[in-house]
């Protein structure tokens, strides 16, 4: 099992989880901790009504990754996740290979669709183009990423022989997908070399516009579907399935159950689970280092 | 006068220099202990092939390349020289700047320009004709975005309604310098901008860059009355910095380097106004790059402080 680390931030959040020197330090103890990845979410303009009801402040991703890349010498940097659609392609294209080259192959782009209408609107992307605009740019991404003459021609772009250069550190590059729809498991199979499947509470209902995944018969079948799908197209290399657990609370908490986390992992390391997600917030900066430090000892080095 | 370090140009299939982090890291500490006051990234995504055989060059993406810098530095500015505004999202854009601000403690300088490259443009997917257009947006946009308040913006090309962008920046006023010599860069930089970026602009390029001439030093100059104009127009009284390059007495990479016709030179930029100076990293080898950046420090930035 692999882990991956993310800040869960609040709104309005402690400055200090936003500063230079915190990021740095957030970073060296993921590492020290055993974590393999550092991820950070992205929210660059979402609607009032959306951070008054659980929704929270964020940082540009690739910006803070490459500040705590400069500051770690191992761990991965990991947008979980990116809204594809929020970007030129060729300008995320550049954006991820410069971090890759300047990490030294330690980047995994996580790409989502995204669901904030407000957000999509402050960005002057049509929501309704969002899943043509996540395919084109899957295959312009991956073009661009060779180094070579790019010629490309759709409704939203065009590239009469352009060159991005250089190209990124690692071949492929490690795209993750998140979300469960049947397109998303359909995309991991032909382009991702990860899936990450998104909780999404039934009690939620569509506000993701993803369909449920609350318990683990859920994970379960769509694990089946990818397969299927990866069988139907022939594809046979690994794909890394990117979960979490909720079992024994909060690692922030006194009674974090570590034991009990520890079970709920091997559940979905069972089902093929193999990068396990945590998310921590909730306390002081600290507090959030303290508690990178004791999930280290109690899970990763337990595990 | 104040001095500011730029990563050298990358040519297509040339060593890769300062693409890793760590060589980065040590031409970022060695401009920072040579005394310069910033350092620049150019931007070009993904350039035309015209272009690039042409001279063109690439470079790498300068938000992600200025945190690494901010990461391993205490005092040195970062600064965008530059990014071209149309090419994004001004709601991205802001995004990205305030969390730079913010990780190097307020160091963030937004260098911005319309840009030229017509087939950079077409891959970016945004109009070319309507470049100027874009940039005065978003120059309001961004302004309106790192309030941190709530932002209701309807423009002709950006809308938005009840949407918010936290954490703001952390300087209360993130400089904006506008590059380019045309009378409406200038004009802009009256109305809009905390700095000025003219360029030198050789008559051969001229009509590529789409700029007026600037040769020589009576060039730059003569732009000047017109920017001084507008500057008293708008009310201004607040300091402009004026970034300009110096090639006089070559280059301290090269052994010919005059040294005092540099200073003299410089000198007689200052004295028209000029207060920031660009200098582009070495090309060639990592060791050249990190020598030269010692010896500007020594010969001419001590000799100004």
């Amino acid at each position: 099992m692999r882990y991956a680390v993310g800040l869960h931030a609040h709104h309005p959040v402690d400055p200090e989880f936003f500063s230079g020197p915190f990021l740095a330090k957030l970073g060296r103890a993921a590492e020290d901790a055993g974590f393999d990845a550092v991820f950070f979410t992205e929210h660059p303009m979402p609607s009032d009504d959306w951070l008054q009801s659980g929704g929270h402040d964020a940082l540009d991703p690739f910006v803070a990754l490459a500040y705590i890349a400069a500051s770690t010498t191992t761990l991965r940097l990991f947008t979980n996740l990116t809204v594809l659609p929020y970007r030129n392609p060729f300008l995320l294209a550049k954006s991820v290979a410069t971090l890759d080259l300047a990490s030294g192959g330690r980047t995994i782009l996580g790409a989502g669709v995204g669901y904030l209408e407000a957000e999509y609107a402050a960005l002057g992307v049509p929501f309704e183009e969002r899943n043509d605009r996540f395919d084109e740019s899957l295959g312009l991404l991956r073009a661009a990423w060779t180094g070579r003459t790019v010629t490309a021609e759709s409704p939203r772009l065009r590239a009469v022989g352009n060159t991005a250069w250089p190209a990124p550190v690692q071949d492929p590059l490690p795209i993750w997908l998140g979300g469960n729809a049947k397109i998303t498991l359909r995309r991991v199979a032909a382009h991702a070399q990860g899936w990450m499947p998104l909780i999404n509470p039934r009690a939620l209902g569509a506000r993701r516009r993803s369909r449920h995944l609350d318990n683990l018969d859920d994970l379960r079948g769509y694990l089946a579907e990818l397969a299927t799908e990866c069988e139907r197209i022939g594809r046979t290399d690994p794909i890394d399935i990117i979960y979490l657990t909720l079992a024994g609370g909060s690692p922030l908490a006194d009674t974090f159950d570590a034991p009990a986390h520890l079970a709920g992992i091997a559940e979905n390391a069972a089902l093929g689970v193999n990068w396990n997600i945590v998310t921590i917030g909730g306390g002081s900066p600290n507090e959030v280092l303290e508690a990178l430090a004791r999930y280290g000892e109690m899970v990763i080095d337990a595990s | 006068m104040k001095f500011s370090l730029g990563v050298p140009l990358m040519h297509h299939g040339e060593e890769t220099g300062f693409l890793g982090g760590e060589d980065l890291a040590e031409l970022a500490q060695a401009a920072e202990r040579a005394g310069f006051d910033s350092f620049y990234v150019t931007e070009h995504p993904i350039p035309g092939n015209k272009w690039l055989s042409f001279g063109g060059h690439h470079a790498p993406d300068p938000f992600v390349t200025l945190a690494w810098v901010a990461a391993v530095t205490t005092k040195l500015r970062i600064l965008t020289n530059l990014t071209v505004l149309p090419y994004r999202n001004p709601f991205l854009l802001a995004k990205t700047v305030a969390t730079l601000d913010r990780l190097s403690n307020g160091r963030m300088i937004l260098g911005v320009g319309t840009g030229y490259l017509k087939p950079e443009y077409f891959a970016m997917g945004v109009d070319f004709e309507e470049r100027n257009e874009l940039f005065d947006e978003s120059i309001d946009v961004m302004r309106a975005t790192w309030t941190g308040d709530a932002v209701n913006y309807e423009g002709k090309h950006f809308n938005a309604r009840e949407v918010s962008a936290l954490p703001r920046p952390a300087q209360e006023t993130v400089p904006i310098w506008i590059g380019g010599n045309s009378k409406l860069s200038r004009r802009r930089v009256a109305q809009k901008a905390q700095g000025w970026m003219p360029m030198p602009n050789p008559a051969a390029n001229a009509k590529s860059t789409r700029s007026p001439v600037v040769e020589t030093l009576d060039d730059l100059a003569a732009l000047m009355p017109y920017l001084n104009e507008h500057l008293a127009a708008e009310g201004r009284t607040d300091p402009l910095d004026i970034m300009f390059m110096c090639f006089d007495g070559g280059a301290p990479e090269d052994k010919a380097f005059n040294v005092q016709q540099h200073l003299d030179a410089l000198r007689a930029q200052e004295a028209i106004g000029v207060n920031f100076s660009a200098l582009n990293g070495a090309e060639g080898s990592k060791e050249q790059a990190l020598e030269a950046v010692a010896r500007y420090g020594e010969e001419v930035i001590a000799t100004f402080s």
